[in-house]
């Protein structure tokens, strides 16, 4: 498939999931909300006028596949509707709480970045006989531990022990408040990065180019640095974008943990004050980074891979 | 698998020599915190929704609203009494129908404009009028001329209150009250500046501009507000040169990070770690009144809480005493009435009854439902996961002993305070604080009808009770006055909309750095006479 | 994209990485690497059925307690007992008390028991829903096809907890809704790997063969396509459900799963943070269950890979 065709079906397939998904929220409201956002407005002890004005406003008692397209035009329009509670509209908020939210996944991708890149690349310079079983262990372990579990743990270390580190808020963006949730985010993803490089890196150190090059007097790590790292780049590069998406609207529970004043505590907290238009509005704005972010990795992988161009047809 | 059998000695030490070739690169380049010494901060458990003065309406945000703003009156720290603030004196004609306060000169927002009569009678207007949404207006501002009909929509103009000129405040009532004036130190009756209020570029909720003893320099949400102190404040100035409240909802975090040294004070402790904050050494513990009772509410139009006897049973399943001292660790005590010990005007043991299962068995006999049979499936809501959390297990557990099944579902502050206001829940746990210290504050506006659909979370309604509030809030004489306030209390009790449980203690830790640690009566922190060391 | 699920057929798109996140980023990651054969090369080929039997023991016994709790004879797991607040381990109680006097060996069991049973349901009801979706796409034609992975694409932009939590701000909190969410958003992964699994055996020669000797359509598929296509969904199944396992705990950690007082791993732990010292069981059983159990189901899902695909050499 020529490249501007594959760039133009990923990006026919990106709107079309979108256009998806912003018909699962609107029908997961329509049906699903006890009530409806009028009676959730104005609470149970609103006057029958009261609710009958506010749903002609809001066009409540038109039917649903109206509703529908009030919904689709005010999203072109980028208006997200006002959250419940806050009273205030949902766009504004959620660009409040999204610089917290940016700031910790960063931090921990550059995390997961240099220990999982660095842990791959130690593991595949040569066999370690002892060394392998700790870090299959430990990679196993980093999988398993529930990021609260883990938070937990370093606090108690980090805060309670040895008094050294906060555990909870941005203290005014002071760097150290950073470190405690940024490793307990990127935990899990470092076993992962460092499997993959490891395993990349192997096989490629296998290929004739590697043994040439090693053949010319290079040794495995300097044939490792030169050749074989920029070739596994790819796979890599691949898992830490994807995971930008992901933590952007993953890390919810490590923020609770650390009082994070993120995107995912703010959701969370929404969810408790069943504040539909902010959830929702929330996790559409999330959906979208995702998708968006998974478009452009997958155009940029498959416009430097013609084999995956290739397999896009027959993966469908 | 077999490493972890085989090996596993090993593979510790090689685990913690990883540990230690990691932990100096991620201390690395961390140097210790310096910030001007001069800071307090504190932890609170939420953020707060609003510091508009109008609409503040729980513990965190009128701490943080009381120290932004000063209205006509404050509080003294100690006593509770009625102390002046932006009124030098005031005055009040023999039946106690009309009040003139004389306001202080110079006295400036930090916009720098002056704060006059005229600020008064634009922020009481506003705090009524249904379009501000304030929850506490009318229960603070209701015997002033006017009030009730501007609540209500029907006029836009609040009669009873005038600026004689701009030093000069005039409020007339709508019936005799010679104790109005104690009512007044709350945010909702303190003075806004009107092109602040109505700057479109800033939400007054999020921008408050006052005239107290601190400024609001930040707010980021859900992670602190920053107060810093007010140079030209017309009071005496506060010690410290700024506040900081961390929002931090988990207190057993907010425990940590105190030992931890990065907050100096912890307002609300978890009660399983009463006993052991109290023996620490290492922290100071402080224990004081709150004037605040925890309660079980019921809503009594909903049906199975429309039958008194049901109510009864549940009120006789109490066990006060357990959760008092075990269940809360003696971080509260048993209540023995609605109006805390703390009150005065207190009536001792007015409670109609006590724990005794049997009686409750009997009571769900006689409401037609013998051992619980036949009651509709009820769930019990509590906020948050600190007390509250733990008095609801306990609940839980002695109503199922007398056969009464509820489930128990647990909400965060704000969504709880929410659900309550819209009337979602008919059975929950809930503390009440005192905005004043009088038995006024806790019956008024939890039970006087006018205040179904805010405060009066009971949808409670008993005219005998509204008749005698009324009269006890026009009595002229302070005996007389308690007198119909103890009669109304006992009313109450008897028709039992809620459970009085326990009295609150303010219970909260703070670090040695804190060299005088000021808390006032009301529960609050007193910001402006806290002292730490600078060092 | 994705080159590195290297050797399997599904290598195209991020699939088991796509939409999963906090809670059960860890678990799919698991997947990954079963998948990829990443685990550093340490096991050696005769020891891949030891472990695979060892860990299938492991989740046979934790399966058999869960289902055996209620028999056992424990103490009440949810009735408190004000004079025995968080006792030490002891002779009555051997793993103490909580902070509520309860018996803290009786809530793990039934907290292992709401785990096994909310990850084991959820991920069958998930991967029956997948299969079912993967069948009808692929037998289905074009368009049926083109339909049913759309919006599998749009579940899978979904992070699993930001879905939960959009589903609990609907529906309020609860196992019931745990479930729901975990089975509502986990059944695509399950249909896009069924689905490729499905189109390559049914290329396979002998299954032409098969059809050219005359053996009707669904015979064919019974008896041939359906055995065969199964093997690769075995360890994304084991590893799905070890990320269930932590997305209950993780949303009942936030309160939003298993209510009080009903025990959960999850809510044990939030129960007793700052419980290190004075009552350190209280952390740490609850704390090493969950990664046990979720760390049993990793292992499954990678050294199942191992086994059944045998053209996976090892790494380094």
């Amino acid at each position: 498939m020529p490249t501007t065709r594959f760039i133009f079906y990923r990006l026919l397939q990106m709107l079309l999931v979108l256009f998806g998904t912003v018909t699962v929220l609107f029908f997961v409201i329509y049906l699903l909300v006890p009530g409806d956002a009028a009676q959730a407005a104005l609470g149970n002890h609103a006057t029958p006028e009261a609710l009958e004005n506010l749903r002609r406003e809001l066009g409540l008692d038109r039917p649903v596949w109206v509703q529908y397209g009030i919904y689709l035009q005010h999203l072109a329009q980028f208006d997200l509707g006002t959250s419940q509670e806050l009273q205030r509209g949902v766009g504004g908020i959620i660009l409040e709480y999204l610089p917290a939210t940016i700031y910790l996944t960063l931090a921990a991708l550059t995390l997961e970045t240099l220990f999982g890149v660095g842990w791959g690349m130690l593991m595949a310079l040569r066999r370690w006989p002892r060394l392998e079983a700790l870090s299959s262990v430990t990679s196993a372990l980093l999988l398993a531990l529930p990021v609260f579990f883990l938070g937990m743990l370093l606090q108690y270390v980090f805060a309670s022990r040895l008094g050294i580190l906060p555990i909870s808020g941005t203290g005014g963006w002071n760097p150290l408040n950073l470190v405690l949730p940024a490793i307990t985010l990127a935990a899990a993803q470092t076993a992962i990065i460092a499997a993959v490089t490891q395993s990349s890196l192997s096989q490629e150190m296998d290929k004739p180019y590697i043994l040439a090059a090693r053949a010319r007097g290079l040794t495995r790590a300097q044939a490792m640095l030169k050749h074989g790292l920029r070739n596994v780049s790819g796979p890599v590069v691949t898992i830490l974008a994807i995971d930008l998406g992901t933590l952007l609207g993953g890390a919810m529970i490590t923020e609770i943990v650390f009082s994070w004043p993120g995107m995912g505590r703010m959701v969370y907290n929404a969810a408790l004050f069943r504040d539909v238009p902010l959830v929702i509005g929330t996790v559409l704005v999330l959906v979208i980074i995702f998708v968006v972010i998974n478009t452009i990795v997958d155009i940029l992988y498959g416009w430097l891979d013609p084999r995956v161009r290739a397999g896009e047809q027959a993966n469908g | 698998m077999g490493i972890f059998r085989k090996r596993s000695t090993k593979f510790v030490w090689l685990a913690m020599l990883f540990a230690v070739a990691v932990a100096p690169v991620i201390i690395m380049g961390c140097g210790e915190e310096t910030s001007s010494s001069n800071v307090f901060t504190y932890a609170e458990s939420s953020d707060p929704a609003s510091l508009d003065p109008a609409q503040v309406d729980e513990v965190v945000a009128i701490n943080i609203a009381r120290y932004l703003f000063d209205g006509l009156v404050g509080y003294d720290t100690e006593t509770s009494e009625v102390v002046p603030a932006v009124a030098e004196s005031w005055e009040s004609n023999s039946d106690a129908t009309e009040f003139t306060f004389h306001l202080r000169k110079g006295v400036r927002f930090s916009n720098g404009s002056e704060v006059k009569a005229g600020d008064f009678v634009y922020a009481w207007s506003r705090a009524l009028a249904p379009d501000t949404m304030s929850s506490t207006a009318y229960a603070i501002l209701q015997p002033v001329m006017g009030a009730t009909d501007l609540a209500d929509g029907k006029t836009d103009k609040l009669t009873g209150v005038e600026a004689a000129d701009d030093y000069t405040l005039k409020v007339t009532l709508e019936f005799p009250m010679a104790d109005f004036v104690s009512l007044l130190g709350h945010p909702v009756a303190a003075p806004v500046p009107k092109d602040e209020v109505e700057n479109a570029q800033f939400r007054f909720a999020e921008h408050p501009v006052g005239n107290g003893p601190f400024i609001l320099t930040e707010w980021k949400h859900d992670d602190q507000v920053v107060l810093e102190k007010n140079p030209d404040y017309y009071g005496q100035d506060a010690s410290i040169d700024q506040a900081v409240a961390r929002i931090i909802p988990n207190p057993a975090t907010a425990v940590a990070e105190l030992k931890a040294g990065n907050v100096d004070a912890v307002r609300t402790i978890p009660a399983g770690q009463t006993e052991a904050l109290r023996n620490d050494t290492s922290v100071k513990f402080f224990q004081g009144p709150a004037n605040a009772v925890r309660f079980l509410a019921f809503d009594v139009t909903k049906p199975p809480f429309d039958n008194q006897k049901v109510r009864e049973a549940f009120a006789w399943d109490m066990d006060s005493i357990k959760i008092a001292d075990k269940v809360l660790q003696g971080q509260e005590y048993p209540a023995d009435g609605i109006v805390p010990t703390s009150i005065p005007g207190h009536q001792a043991d007015v409670m109609p009854y006590s724990f005794d299962p049997e009686q409750t068995a009997k009571r769900l006999e006689e409401a037609g439902f013998p051992g619980g049979a036949g009651l509709p499936p009820m769930t019990l809501y509590y906020p948050g996961v600190g007390p509250a959390a733990d008095t609801a297990q306990a609940i839980q557990s002695d109503l199922k002993k007398s056969g009464i099944q509820v489930e128990i579902t647990g909400m965060d502050e704000g969504a709880f305070r929410d659900q309550m206001l819209s009337g979602g829940m008919s059975l929950f746990l809930i503390s009440w604080q005192a905005d004043a210290p009088s038995i006024d504050s806790f019956l008024f506006p939890l039970f006087e009808s006018s205040n179904i659909g805010a405060t009066d979370v009971f949808q409670y309604a008993n005219p005998e009770v509204d008749e005698l509030l009324g009269k006890a809030r026009s009595a002229p004489d302070v005996n007389q006055r308690t007198g119909f306030y103890n009669e109304a209390e006992r009313k109450i009790l008897a028709d039992m909309p809620m459970v009085p449980i326990t009295f609150g203690q303010d219970a909260m830790v703070y670090s040695p750095r804190v060299t005088n640690f000021v808390h006032t009566s009301l529960g609050d922190i007193a910001l402006d006479k806290i002292t730490v060391s600078q060092t | 994209m994705a080159g590195w699920i290297h050797e399997s057929e599904q290598a195209s798109r991020p699939m088991a990485r796509a939409g999963l996140d906090a809670a059960s980023e860890m678990a799919a990651a698991g997947a990954e690497l079963g998948v990829a054969n990443t685990n550093f090369g340490y096991d050696s080929p005769r020891r891949k059925h030891h472990t695979l039997i060892f860990a299938i023991t492991l989740a046979a016994i934790l399966l058999a307690i869960s289902l055996i709790v209620p028999l056992l004879p424990l103490a009440d797991p949810v009735e408190p007992d004000y004079d025995r607040i968080a006792e030490a381990p002891g002779f009555e109680h051997p793993l103490g008390t909580d902070l509520h006097g309860r018996d803290e060996l009786s809530r793990v069991l039934w907290a292992i028991r709401t785990s096994m049973i909310v990850g084991v349901a959820a991920t069958g009801l998930a991967l029956t829903a997948g299969m079912a979706a993967a069948t009808v796409a692929v037998y289905g034609g074009r368009i049926t096809d083109a339909i049913f992975m759309r919006t599998a694409d749009v579940f899978l932009s979904f992070p699993v907890v930001l879905g939960a939590i959009a589903i609990m701000a609907v529906m309020g909190p609860g196992r019931r809704n745990v479930f729901i969410a975990i089975a509502f958003f986990g059944w695509p992964i399950f249909a896009r790997v069924f689905r490729s699994s499905l189109i390559s055996i049914r290329e396979k020669t002998y299954i032409k063969a098969a059809k050219v000797l005359g053996a009707g359509e669904s015979r064919i598929f019974f008896r041939h396509v359906l055995p065969n296509s199964i093997p690769p969904l075995i360890s994304y199944t084991a590893v799905a459900t070890g990320g269930a396992i932590l997305a209950e705990a993780g949303l009942s950690f936030i309160n939003l799963g298993v209510q009080r007082p009903d025990p959960s791993l999850g809510m044990m732990l939030s129960e007793s943070m700052g419980q290190f010292e004075p009552a350190p069981w209280l952390v740490i059983v609850p704390g090493i269950a969950v990664t046990l159990m979720v760390l049993i189901f990793i292992l499954i899902g990678n050294s199942a890979t191992r086994a059944l695909n045998p053209r996976i050499k090892k790494a380094g």
